[in-house]
Parts: structure tokens; C-alpha cells; sequence
């Protein structure tokens, strides 16, 4: 088992209102599967995500990855839990504008401080054109199309080989095609790399790709 | 660590135009620093070198009983000063002796009075004072007066003219004098321009009715052993007062405390303007980078790690600023150092309270380059801790959500 969320409750307080954006949720989830987190807007897709990310506390419950409790760890602890299992796919790509695509890739092989400048430019240009973005590593993001910024992403996102990739929308700003296009690379990454997909999406187009479908609504996991 | 600062760098290039003034604010305030630390500097030196060459010389051996007070008492006349310059002199550190004998007098054009410090000089005034080289018309003659250029244009007076001095003898009495004017002098020193007249010696002994004078006065291989020169002064001049420059010019080298004060005020005013200019800077950055804080956040940047990226920028841009600023202060001031400033033409012969006129350049400080440039860099460290500090208070998640 790759993760397991036991009984996760978050709830947002905006103000004297508290909106329920987790309510009990279980759910497992085994190496290298593809899932997709369905369900309309503002039903708690995002919120999953970020807590098994990290990058939000639940209120309650347990998160395991790799048999490792997330729940109870530091900041600290969970900033190199991310960096080292999670790789995140944003939908609005989230790519640091001055920095070039290779530079953008290469930040998370920096980060882990494990590879040597060769090796991180061998990884980064092996992952790029596994993408499909060769020759393009010296542009910046905003010189790129969308679906070639998401790509930039994916690469990112893949290019450490996490066990787990969370994808927050990632088809969203992006027209059917392209969406497909990104759904397609994310799967045939799947494949290759083993590494755990996990992705929110509301497009019926996008959901049919996935191996495993996990709906939300309000909070809660349909059965 | 080099992947922060490429990061930083990269930052700061981000907005160049806000960037760009951020560092002129700085280099401003550091190149103003370095240009008001060098030009005090130079005037320090000629202040200096003015008080020793007209006033001071490097000691003075005066009368046991000399009133500090009173300097200018009839009491304070030093006898057998032939003997006590001949000791002196032995000294192998002496290098010139001059005898002087200083009166206060009125000068009277018949028109006009004012009243002056007179000045009786030896023959050996030139091996101590530099008065000779600041004649600009005629010369000290046997019988004849040399007075300052200020002094002899305020009260209209020329070479060839005759005036009245009157003062009062060693024996108290009062008398009065008329003498040629033979020579006028216009020296670095306002104090001598301003207020002063100067005769032979003789003349004024005679004048006076005495054989003495009131202080010899001496010129050493290096003003600045005050303290390893003054105790075998002492020695040589038993039971007489030795005043060293620095002592003689205590005024003088507490205005220049003061003035070293006012630098620091000055320069703590700009770093704080400059520190303004930076925290807005750095909290505009970090409300522009939101999302991408969150996003590095996300890939596992830690709070600390975040923060020291704008540290870095913080560092980066005040050791830009402080450089850049190094560069601006030299250029200012090589022109204050090569062309020099004008103090007469700007402030005619007003005392400004140092002894300085004409043409005074600037020196070369290093130590204020090093100031300014610590100070930069370690005010805009500090000027990028709040916003740094913020940033490690900052969610991911709120990082993230935020709309840009």
C-alpha cells in the first residue's frame, strides 16, 4: 500500500462561518495505480489533495505514505517528505517565470542535493524530451503555449521519480485537445516511471482516461 | 547555497525599473557618505596642516606662569629664551626654533580702528612657520608691518600706507606707534588674514621695551609623536609649559569630533531611507512572488530555506547598491580631490570655524568605503528580515490560493 487517508475531516472557518470540506474520507491508494478525484466544483477535490500533499492540515485523521504517519510530522519533516516523495502538478502550471524551462526542472533534483551538475543536466534533458520539449529548455515559461507550460510541469513533477504525483486540475486552463494530450503523456509516464497518479479533475473527457475513479461530492466519497 | 543566490539574482533582475531605484537610493546614500567622510577628511588635514604652519607649530614652550586664560597678559613674557632655545635645539628631533612675541594691539588707519593680535617674528620664523610663502606683495621690512589681505581690504588699506598701532608696553604703558605698511599676506589661515599683523621681531621687543617673548615655538621631524616627543621636551625645558598642537588646537580637534559625530548621525539617516526603500522592495516581492512561495513550498523548500532567498536578495542588492555607490563616491569625489572646492569664493573670508581658506581638496578615505559598504549590505539584510520573516509565517496552501 502506497497511501492510505483514514476518517480525513478538514473544515474551513471564513469568518463565523465553517464549511465542511472533508468529511470522513477513506481511501487507499497502491503504487504506480492512475486515479482521478471527480467531482464538481468546490466539492473538496483540491482540499484531498493538498492534505495527502501536505500543503494543508486536516483537522482529523491519519495519513499514511509508505507506512510513514504524515499527520503528526513537523514542518520540516514534511517539506522533505515533499521533496522527496511528491511530485505536484498545479493548474495553472505554477512555473517560476524567471527561470528557464530547464531551470524550472532541474529545481527539484537541486533541492534533494544528491546529483551532480552532470547528472542533474542528463536527467532533466532525458525528462524533457520525454515530454516532448525538446530544444525548448532555454525558454522561459511565458514564452511557451499552455499545454507546453503543463509539460514543463510534468517534467517537473516527474523528474525526481516521486512515488506519488498529485495533480490539481491539471487539463483546467487547457482546450480539450491539449487536455487530452496531457491526460495521454501523464498515463504513458504512469507506465514508465511506476510513479502513483492521483489527479482532480470535472471533465468527463479527462476521467475516462483514468484507471480508478474516486467522485466527491460535498466532502464526501461517493461509493 | 549557490542555487539561492542564482535564484536571488535572478529575483532581482525580475523588476528591473524598481530594482534599479532601489539600488540608487542606496549608492546614493553611500556615495554621498564617502564624499562627505573624504571631504571632511581633507579639510581635517589642511585644518591641520594650516594651524601647525600659522599658529602652532608642533610645540610651544611658554612661561611657567602663562595664564591660559589671559594669554595675551603682560605676565606672561619668557625670559633667557636664547639659552632655553639653545637646549632645545640639541634635541635631534627639533628641526627649527622660532621666538615670537604676540601682543594684543589696536589698529588705527585714522578712520577706522580694529583690533589685532601683533606679532613680533625672528629671523628663524621660517624654519617654523610657513607666513614667508603666503606674502603677496612687498616684504617684511625693519620698521614695517605685514598684515593680513582681509584685515588691510576691510579697512582700506594698501602696501606704502601708514597706520597707528597702539598698545600697551611690558610695563603696562600705553603706547602708540606709526608704521609703514611694507607687506600684505594672504595665507590659508583666516585667523592670520583676518586678524593679524606681524613686524620684526626687534621692533617689537623694542616696542615693547623688553628682551623677552612670550613663547618659542618648535618645528620636530613628525608632528604626530606627541607623546613620545613631549616628555624629552619636558625634560630639556625644566619648570617651562610645553603645549603641544594637539593641546593648542583642543577647539579645533573637538569640532572635529563633533563633525565625525554628525557623519555617523548622517549616515544612519540615509541607511534608514534606504532601509525604508528596501523593506518595500523586499514586502512588494513577496506579495508578487506569493504564488510562487507557495510553489516552492510545495516542492519542498522549506520556511527557512524561502526566507534566505530573501535574504539573499536583501544581501545582493546591498552589495550592489553599496558597490555601485563606491563607484558614484569615487567619481564625486575625484573631482573634490583633483579640482578641489573653493571655500573663499563660496564663502568670502567668513570664519566658518576652521582654519581653512582658498582652494581645499578631499582625501582618500578607506575606511569609509569599508564603512559604507558594511553598512549597506548589513542594512539591507536587515531591511529583508521582516519580509523574510513573513514568508516562513506563510502557508503553503494560503501561498497557493492566492489569485496573481
Amino acid at each position: 500500500m502506497l497511501l492510505q487517508v483514514k476518517n480525513l475531516n478538514k473544515t474551513y472557518h471564513s469568518g463565523k462561518v465553517d464549511v465542511k470540506a472533508l468529511s470522513n474520507i477513506n481511501l487507499n491508494l497502491e503504487p504506480a495505480e492512475f486515479t482521478a478525484i471527480a467531482g464538481p466544483s468546490g466539492s473538496g477535490k483540491t482540499t484531498l489533495l493538498n492534505c495527502i500533499g501536505t500543503i494543508d492540515r486536516a483537522e482529523s485523521g491519519e495519513i499514511f505514505l509508505d507506512n510513514v504517519e504524515l499527520m503528526g510530522k513537523s514542518g520540516n519533516e514534511l517539506a522533505r517528505l515533499r521533496k522527496e516523495y511528491f511530485g505536484f502538478i498545479f493548474q495553472t502550471y505554477n512555473l517560476i517565470p524567471v527561470l528557464t524551462v530547464f531551470e524550472n526542472v532541474e529545481m527539484p533534483l537541486k533541492l534533494l542535493r544528491k546529483y551532480s551538475s552532470s547528472e542533474i543536466k542528463n536527467k532533466v534533458l532525458a525528462m524533457l524530451s520525454q515530454v516532448g520539449l525538446d530544444g525548448l529548455e532555454n525558454r522561459r515559461p511565458l514564452e511557451l503555449s499552455g499545454g507546453q507550460q503543463q509539460r514543463v510541469s510534468i517534467a517537473r513533477a516527474l523528474v525526481k521519480h516521486p512515488k506519488m504525483v498529485l495533480a490539481d486540475e491539471p487539463t483546467a486552463n487547457l482546450d480539450s485537445k491539449t487536455g487530452e494530450e496531457i491526460v495521454d503523456l501523464m498515463k504513458s509516464l504512469n507506465e514508465k516511471e511506476g510513479a502513483s497518479f492521483l489527479f482532480s479533475t470535472h471533465d468527463q473527457l479527462i476521467m475516462k482516461h483514468a484507471k480508478r475513479l474516486i467522485k466527491i461530492r460535498d466532502g464526501m466519497i461517493e461509493q | 547555497m549557490m542555487y539561492l543566490f542564482k535564484l536571488a539574482f535572478k529575483n532581482i533582475l525580475r523588476s528591473k525599473i524598481r530594482t534599479m531605484l532601489t539600488f540608487l537610493i542606496l549608492s546614493f546614500g553611500v556615495a554621498l557618505y564617502i564624499l562627505l567622510a573624504c571631504l571632511m577628511a581633507g579639510f581635517d588635514k589642511v585644518s591641520i596642516k594650516n594651524v601647525i604652519d600659522f599658529e602652532t607649530g608642533h610645540y610651544k614652550l611658554r612661561s611657567p606662569g602663562f595664564d591660559e586664560d589671559h594669554p595675551y597678559d603682560l605676565k606672561n613674557y619668557l625670559g633667557n629664551s636664547q639659552a632655553l632655545k639653545a637646549r632645545v635645539l640639541k634635541l635631534g628631533f627639533v628641526q627649527g626654533a622660532a621666538e615670537r612675541v604676540q601682543f594684543l594691539a589696536e589698529l588705527d588707519n585714522s578712520i577706522d580702528s580694529a583690533p589685532v593680535v601683533a606679532v613680533g617674528i625672528g629671523p628663524q620664523d621660517n624654519q617654523v612657520f610657513s607666513l614667508e610663502q603666503y606674502i603677496i606683495e612687498g616684504r617684511l621690512e625693519p620698521g614695517g608691518l605685514l598684515m593680513g589681505k582681509s584685515l588691510a581690504q576691510d579697512m582700506g588699506l594698501q602696501k606704502d600706507d601708514l597706520v597707528y598701532l597702539t598698545f600697551r608696553d611690558q610695563q603696562g604703558m600705553y603706547t602708540s606707534t606709526e608704521m609703514l605698511i611694507t607687506g600684505i599676506v594672504n595665507s590659508a589661515n583666516p585667523q592670520v588674514n583676518n586678524s593679524m599683523v606681524f613686524m620684526n621681531l626687534e621692533d617689537a621687543q623694542q616696542q615693547l621695551n623688553t628682551t623677552q617673548v612670550t613663547d618659542i615655538t618648535l618645528k620636530t621631524d613628525a608632528f604626530f609623536k606627541v607623546k613620545e616627543y613631549e616628555p624629552q621636551i619636558k625634560a630639556a625645558a625644566p619648570n617651562i609649559k610645553v603645549y603641544s598642537w594637539k593641546k593648542l588646537s583642543e577647539d579645533f580637534t573637538a569640532m572635529m569630533t563633533m563633525k565625525r559625530k554628525f557623519q555617523g548621525i548622517f549616515l544612519l539617516m540615509i541607511m534608514v531611507i534606504a532601509v525604508v526603500g528596501i523593506v518595500n522592495t523586499m514586502l512588494m516581492s513577496v506579495y508578487e512572488k506569493k504564488t510562487e512561495i507557495g510553489t516552492m513550498k510545495a516542492l519542498g523548500f522549506t520556511d527557512q530555506e524561502v526566507s534566505n532567498l530573501f535574504l539573499v536578495e536583501g544581501f545582493l542588492i546591498g552589495l550592489a547598491g553599496g558597490l555601485m555607490g563606491l563607484i558614484l563616491g569615487t567619481l564625486f569625489n575625484s573631482w573634490f580631490y583633483f579640482v578641489g572646492m573653493d571655500i573663499t569664493a563660496m564663502m568670502g573670508d567668513q570664519d566658518i570655524g576652521m582654519p581653512i581658506m582658498g582652494v581645499v581638496r578631499s582625501a582618500w578615505i578607506a575606511d569609509a568605503y569599508i564603512k559604507a559598504l558594511l553598512f549597506a549590505t548589513i542594512a539591507s539584510i536587515a531591511a529583508s528580515y521582516y519580509p523574510a520573516k513573513k514568508v516562513t509565517k506563510m502557508e503553503a496552501m494560503e501561498c497557493l490560493r492566492t489569485v496573481q
